[in-house]
């Protein structure tokens, strides 16, 4: 009698679940996404000082300095050279913006300028939702196409259905600071082991095994939380393999396959570095910022990191350089780069040639020299000029100025498919750890890439 | 448990109530006619009150678990339209590996979350349960600690004992013990249990708190009647403390059992799951889905079955300590 009346009482405490399920029982995402990509026929203004009274909406997430430092002076060097232009900035952490976009684009009033992500993981899919607007007659009247180099256009460009990256219309815009990823080494180590900035992938071998035998840590790294592995390993690529065969790889949705693109031989010798103790020891159990901390306390020779990205403390810098790890075929080096964030008008922004206007003057040599001021690594304006006295950063602009005028980016690898970082990451780890073999590796990319190709046509 | 007690007493006062109506209305329909609408008014009038608290419930529970459980029927990357996915998200646990793998490892927390602070806070509470121990409050205070502090700030403290230069290998050295020492969190065999030991000390306090205040209630004739008849420390144990701890026992038991089926936050703010998958979760395989890899469909399914699994835990856990009552 009792069980009975509880299973009523259950039972009659799953009935709103229930009811609650049906009312909510429509399909998700069909609310009016028959999306329109097409770019709109017609002329665009151009002009901002024309556009009358006009409050701009910025999301970002440039939280920290040197980025918010940046950020904040080009706001103010744009309305001051506009100021019927008022422009309100929203900086939010970046797991936050990436989760929140798409409900905020979906919105009434969205931000007009958003930082989805290049790749898959966010641009793609909100192109394919037509969230976005189709820049390409902003391109146009601004000369995008002429005046940025084709591998960093390529990263903004989808086709309108949504089905292709790198090709098509443009949906982002970047900006004139670059992110990329480089080696950073320590001067003072270097000069202990007596070599010289490697200038081709044997030397920079050569470094490793000096180091290796005077008892310095070749490459301080770690893998702990996942985060470290793939800046070593995508240079790695880009020094083994074909600079067009990663682009393709990344855009081509299948037509190259991952083995053509240097990445298995890159896992290869990752491993190989593991194996001859190059890696600092315990990388397996150190956290990525861990890593790179010890490395600005002088503990190892390289690190491979993003542009940008140490914990140096004032005047610190100076006992560091960067470069790019060389090709083995001795070719111009190939460097894993874009712009700091990508820049997306939404859809439904009711200021777009405003919006335009502001990503033409983010992009702008204006913007770079303030990068420069920053101290914070310049992209589309190769002639920008390091300030003297810190020569870390000297060699970042360098490296920024090479790979805009040689063209030498190539995508990040994991923009080919949302869940590709997770996968690399994973099987990185069971290989370096002697779990599985490098082939397990590739595998396991191979087989991510083709699932998604496969839902793409879904 | 209170409540659940409770609402079957009034159970057993309205049985015969009704019955005595039914009786009644043999005799007199008018009068039971007005007793049922008087009750019915009643009813309705309870509703009433509790309306504006039902409703928010609705809103901020009811309606997106029901949302939930409708979009775990789908394929959906949070923007374009969904397609009908059926159960195959469902049929994920037993073709995934990773999330089959990933419920394994529940498995493993249930033991270091739920029944080793349950068997350290039943021990320490008995030991200290007759005995005035000098300073047992300073220890509870220490063991209780873990409670107060947020759980990412326990993840952080724990990564930096297990990180290579850190606390754990500084003791191991110092005692000789130099060949053990390791990155614990980057170790595939020890990186499990590892992250089960911080999660036995976290729990550790809340159970014990929980059992020494239940000991407390015992009444002491019962030991004294144990020990006339002669029963040692362990008998004392078994016949008198730990039939006394049922009801605490269920509270802990709950408390930690969903903690262990939900371990999310140090998992997620010192592996990521990894090295590989050897720590990963159910809910940090949801996490994944959600947000960073959208798969919103399959990301519900796993959060439905983790709520239908925890309803029936709680369930069981209820039911099993109402025992014979």
């Amino acid at each position: 009698m009792v069980s009975h009346r509880r299973t009523r009482r259950i039972a009659g405490a799953l009935t709103p679940l229930a009811a609650a399920g049906l009312l909510a029982g429509c399909m998700p995402g069909t609310n009016g996404n028959s999306a329109d990509n097409s770019a709109k026929p017609g002329a665009v203004a151009t002009d901002p000082a024309a556009m009358g009274k006009v409050t701009l909406h910025i999301l970002d997430y440039f939280t920290g300095d040197p980025d918010n430092a940046w950020m904040k002076d080009v706001v103010k060097a744009f309305e001051k050279k506009y100021p019927n232009i008022t422009i309100e900035r929203n900086s939010l952490p970046w797991d936050q913006v990436m989760a929140a976009l798409p409900l905020k684009l979906k919105s009434a009033n969205p931000p007009d300028i958003v930082p989805a992500n290049n790749g898959w993981q966010s641009l793609g899919t909100l192109v394919r939702g037509g969230l976005v607007l189709n820049l390409d007659n902003y391109a146009k009247a601004y000369g995008w196409e002429r005046s940025f180099p084709r591998s960093i256009l390529s990263e903004h460009e989808f086709s309108p259905d949504g089905k292709q990256m790198g090709t098509g219309s443009m949906f982002g815009a970047p900006v004139a600071r670059a992110s990329l990823i480089e080696v950073y080494y320590n001067r003072a180590l270097l000069k202990k082991i007596g070599a010289k900035v490697p200038h081709s992938y044997a030397e920079f071998q050569a470094a490793l095994a000096k180091a290796k035998a005077d008892g310095i840590a070749p490459i301080t790294v770690g893998t702990s939380d996942q985060v470290g592995i793939t800046m070593p390993l995508f240079s790695l690529m880009d020094a083994l393999g074909a600079q067009s065969k990663i682009s393709d790889f990344v855009y081509s949705q299948g037509k190259v396959k991952i083995s053509q693109t240097g990445f298995p031989q890159a896992v290869s010798a990752f491993k190989q570095w593991a194996d001859k103790g190059y890696l600092v020891k315990d990388y397996a159990g150190t956290a990525a910022d861990d890593a790179a901390q010890s490395f600005v306390n002088g503990k190892g020779l390289f690190h491979f990191n993003y542009s940008g990205s140490l914990p140096f403390k004032p005047g610190q810098s100076k006992g560091f350089g960067s470069f790019v790890l060389p090709r083995t075929d001795g070719g111009k080096p190939v460097a894993t780069a874009s712009s700091a964030t990508n820049f997306s008008i939404a859809s439904k922004s009711k200021h777009a040639d405003a919006a335009a206007a502001f990503l033409d003057f983010a992009a702008s040599e204006e913007a770079a020299k303030l990068a420069v001021g920053h101290e914070t690594m310049p992209l589309l304006h190769p002639d920008v000029q390091a300030p003297a006295g810190n020569p870390l950063f000297s060699d970042d602009v360098a490296i920024a100025g090479q790979i805009s005028t040689e063209g030498t980016s190539v995508p990040y690898l994991d923009w080919t498919t949302p869940t590709m970082l997770d996968t690399i990451n994973r099987a990185m780890q069971n290989t370096l750890a002697g779990k599985s073999t490098p082939k397990a590796v590739v595998d396991a990319a191979d087989k991510d890439a083709t699932a998604f190709v496969k839902s793409l046509a879904r | 448990m209170a409540t659940l007690n409770e609402s079957r007493a009034s159970e057993a006062a309205a049985a015969p109530a009704t019955a005595s109506a039914g009786g009644e209305a043999v005799h007199t329909p008018r009068r039971t006619n007005r007793a049922r609408s008087s009750s019915g008014r009643r009813r309705w009038l309870g509703l009433v009150y509790l309306a504006p608290a039902l409703l928010i419930y609705a809103c901020v529970v009811l309606l997106p678990a029901g949302q939930g459980v409708n979009l775990s029927f789908y394929h959906w990357d949070g923007i374009t339209a969904a397609t009908w996915a059926g159960v195959e998200n469902y049929t994920d646990f037993f073709t995934d590996p990773t999330l089959r793998q990933a419920v394994g490892h529940t498995l493993f927390f249930i033991v270091f979350f739920s029944f080793l602070p349950v068997v350290l806070g039943m021990t320490s509470a008995a030991l200290t349960a007759r005995k005035d121990t000098r300073g047992a409050g300073v220890y509870r205070w220490i063991i209780f600690l873990p409670q107060v502090l947020t759980p990412a700030v326990v993840a952080v403290v724990w990564k930096q004992i297990y990180a290579p230069d850190g606390p754990l290998n500084s003791v191991l050295s110092a005692f000789g013990l130099g060949g053990l020492t390791r990155g614990w969190l980057g170790d595939f065999a020890w990186a499990l249990p590892a992250l089960g030991l911080a999660g036995t000390w976290g729990a550790f306090g809340l159970c014990m708190v929980l059992f020494a205040a239940g000991a407390q209630n015992i009444p002491n004739e019962l030991y004294d009647a144990a020990r006339m008849d002669g029963a040692g420390p362990l008998r004392e144990f078994f016949t008198v403390t730990l039939p006394g701890l049922r009801g605490q026992l269920a509270v802990a038991l709950t408390l930690t059992l969903l903690g262990a089926i939900r371990v999310f936050d140090i998992v997620w703010l010192t592996t990521k799951g990894g090295p590989g998958t050897s720590t990963i979760t159910p809910s940090v395989v949801l996490y994944k889905r959600a947000f960073s890899n959208p798969d919103v469909g399959a990301a519900c399914a796993i959060g439905v079955v983790l709520a239908v699994v925890a309803l029936i835990v709680s369930l069981a856990v209820v039911k099993l300590s109402e025992g014979d009552d």
